[in-house]
């Protein structure tokens, strides 16, 4: 078991937690859990029970893009197609 | 933020202040074995026994806290979420029906700050929900909240099976789990009656049940708005438009959310459809019901 991490540390540190990209961008679990599932969001896990951990600046640099896509109108599918280009 | 500081974020918001109700008392409860198990959370790691004994005398206060205590816990923990910025008391939405606004009685509630509230409940839901062991704060939250009957309003009826799975495989791995499953300090009339108000908001869930807790109110009190306004020759636009800056005007957080083909109210962070209705008193009284939308 361990403590949860202040931001200092969570922004220090290179790889993050969903749960802690949920405190650090303010979107809903489901809404991350959803970009993951659809290979949005590439994560690193090194044992299939283990948590999944995500590149913290590369990830958050991600959800922004996805965020300003979704506000020019685009659907799923298409902002999936621009963040593979 | 401290591990009660979280707790009262998420759990005191959305509470009328001032008024005393079952939930009320549930969630001063938990305040009172938040501010003991606070500052012993590194005994989790250091001496799980010790821990085990911390909890145990964070029920025990809990089970203790009567009437002017509770306040005191209250008010402490709001001065200290308004000072960070992240908690204020606002109008409660009843207080904007008609009766009650004629009436001059003034109904607050505390309300979160939307963003920080946000951030506190999904990282929360996202380390209980995901795979991977969860931090102590995770468990001592989830037992706070467990005890204090707030949880099923965080998670979903299939989610809450799937956190009851988890923590019963986690307590029988771990014993910080363990003891924070088995200590419970919940008022059993509190939780009976809460399970009650919950069984017939549910109820009223029902598509079919909408339109009669519209026609009888009092079945479903506090979730049946009436705002008094002219209807006749209005359009939904402009109706809904006149409802927004009424309850701007009162001091709700109100947005107007494109569902479909309709427009919902987002007020206070609850989805509610204005409906244009009458109430007669002695004469036929023309306005906006608003009816709580479940997404």
């Amino acid at each position: 078991m361990s403590r949860r991490r202040s931001m200092e540390a969570i922004l220090q540190d290179q790889w993050v937690t969903i749960g802690e990209l949920a405190r650090l961008t303010g979107l809903r679990y489901s809404t991350l859990k959803f970009y993951t599932e659809e290979g949005m969001l590439p994560f690193c896990q090194p044992e299939s029970n283990l948590t999944r951990r995500y590149r913290r600046v590369e990830t958050m640099g991600r959800l922004e893009r996805i965020g300003e896509l979704k506000a020019q109108g685009l659907s799923i599918p298409e902002i999936q197609a621009r963040l593979a280009e | 933020m401290e591990l009660n500081h979280v707790y009262a974020l998420i759990a005191m918001n959305g509470l009328e202040s001032s008024r005393n109700s079952l939930a009320r008392q549930a969630v001063d409860r938990a305040l009172a074995a938040a501010e003991i198990l606070s500052p012993a959370l590194d005994l989790a790691l250091e001496s799980p026994e010790e821990f085990a004994a911390k909890v145990r005398a964070a029920g025990q206060a809990a089970r203790k806290l009567r009437g002017r205590a509770a306040r005191t816990l209250e008010k402490e923990n709001f001065s200290a979420l308004k000072a960070m910025g992240v908690m204020e008391e606002a109008p409660a939405l009843m207080g904007s029906d008609m009766l009650y606004a004629t009436s001059g009685v003034e109904l607050l509630m505390w309300r979160g700050e939307e963003g920080a509230w946000r951030k506190a409940v999904e990282e929360f839901r996202a380390e209980l929900l995901e795979l991977g062991e969860p931090t102590v704060e995770c468990g001592a939250l989830f037992w706070l909240l467990r005890e204090s009957c707030v949880l099923n309003e965080l998670f979903s009826t299939r989610e809450q099976d799937e956190v009851q799975s988890r923590v019963t495989a986690l307590a029988t791995e771990n014993p910080v789990w363990r003891c924070l499953v088995e200590e419970e300090f919940h008022d059993a009339l509190v939780a009976l009656g809460l399970k009650a108000m919950r069984a017939k908001r549910a109820m009223f869930r029902n598509p079919y049940l909408e339109g009669v807790a519209l026609f009888f109110p009092f079945l479903e009190r506090r979730a049946s708005i009436f705002i008094d306004q002219v209807v006749l020759g209005t359009t939904v636009k402009e109706r809904r438009t006149a409802v927004v800056e009424y309850l701007k005007a009162r001091g709700h957080r109100v947005r107007e959310v494109p569902n479909g083909s309709e427009t919902l109210l987002e007020i206070d962070g609850s989805f509610y459809r204005a409906w244009p209705t009458t109430r007669t008193v002695r004469l036929p009284i023309q306005g906006m019901a608003l009816v709580p939308v479940y997404l």
